[in-house]
């Protein structure tokens, strides 16, 4: 009886529990950017909105990058390295914010369409916004996660929080891998 | 103390393969983005390239950044 009940509040038990209602939410949530991604192709299919390449591309490379530090950032802590662990999700942290300066103040005042012209702008808006609003929440929880990590809260043993935190920041990276190409890439610009 | 000796061995090499993978990854994942760029620049009608790319770039980051693996009981590093 004693064993059950240890087996069932061990930080093992709770990180496994934890990890699974992490994953349920982002299946629900990519359903939310599929159907987003959906409404693209239905709404002009062969056609993108004329933007620009080069900031496209830019943005892009910076969220790959902070990935890669936040993958860093993950298994430095893994291993008890604190250091590298802090080290590594401020630089994820400052992609993450330079990210959002990209789309939201850079490609936003500078697109030739508003919200409101025609169906394929308000999809572009409500597909980056949304995106960019998921990215906000995630600098939120990284910055969160990085203040508890100069705290002394995570160890080699007990890090649940910095993985989840790196489990919905790639999210948020797959979530632009489908977007980057279907808004930038695919379909003849008008 | 030898086996100590030998864990502490084992966990660095671990520690290291993780983060050649993580840089093995990321190199894969602008290599597929730069190609992406260029199809995207060259033939916008390619679509399905394109989804081919964005599908293996998922993948890539699905299985080796959010270790999905750890679902089914492959949780290598956390004890009670």
């Amino acid at each position: 009886m004693t064993t059950q009940v240890d087996a069932h509040s061990g930080y093992k038990f709770k990180s496994d529990s934890n990890r699974l209602g992490l994953w349920l939410f982002i299946i629900s949530d990519a359903f939310v950017f599929g159907g987003l991604l959906v409404s693209r192709y239905y709404l002009f299919l062969g056609e993108r909105p004329e933007l620009n390449q080069w900031l496209g591309v830019i943005v892009t490379f910076v969220l790959l990058t902070s990935s890669f530090f936040m993958y860093r950032a993950d298994t430095d802590i893994s291993h008890g390295n604190v250091k590298g662990f802090t080290r590594n999700i401020l630089v994820t942290l400052i992609l993450g914010i330079l990210f959002l300066v990209g789309v939201v103040g850079l490609e936003w005042p500078t697109a030739p369409f508003s919200a409101g012209d025609n169906a394929m702008s308000s999809i572009f808006f409500t597909m980056t916004g949304m995106h960019a609003l998921h990215v906000l929440s995630g600098v939120i929880f990284l910055f969160i996660v990085y203040r508890n990590g100069k705290k002394g809260l995570y160890s080699k043993e007990r890090h649940f929080p910095v993985e989840a935190a790196a489990i919905y920041w790639h999210f948020v990276d797959v979530v632009w891998v489908f977007f980057y190409p279907a808004l930038y890439l695919m379909g003849n610009p008008v | 103390m030898d086996e100590n000796n030998n864990v502490e061995e084992q966990n660095n090499g671990e520690y290291k393969e993780q983060k050649n993978i993580g840089i093995a990854v990321f190199l894969l994942l602008v290599a597929l983005t730069i190609g992406e760029f260029f199809i995207g620049s060259i033939a916008a009608d390619w679509n399905w390239p394109l989804w081919g790319i964005a599908i293996f770039k998922a993948v890539l980051i699905i299985y080796y950044f959010m270790h999905v693996t750890r679902l089914f009981g492959n949780s290598e590093e956390e004890s009670s």
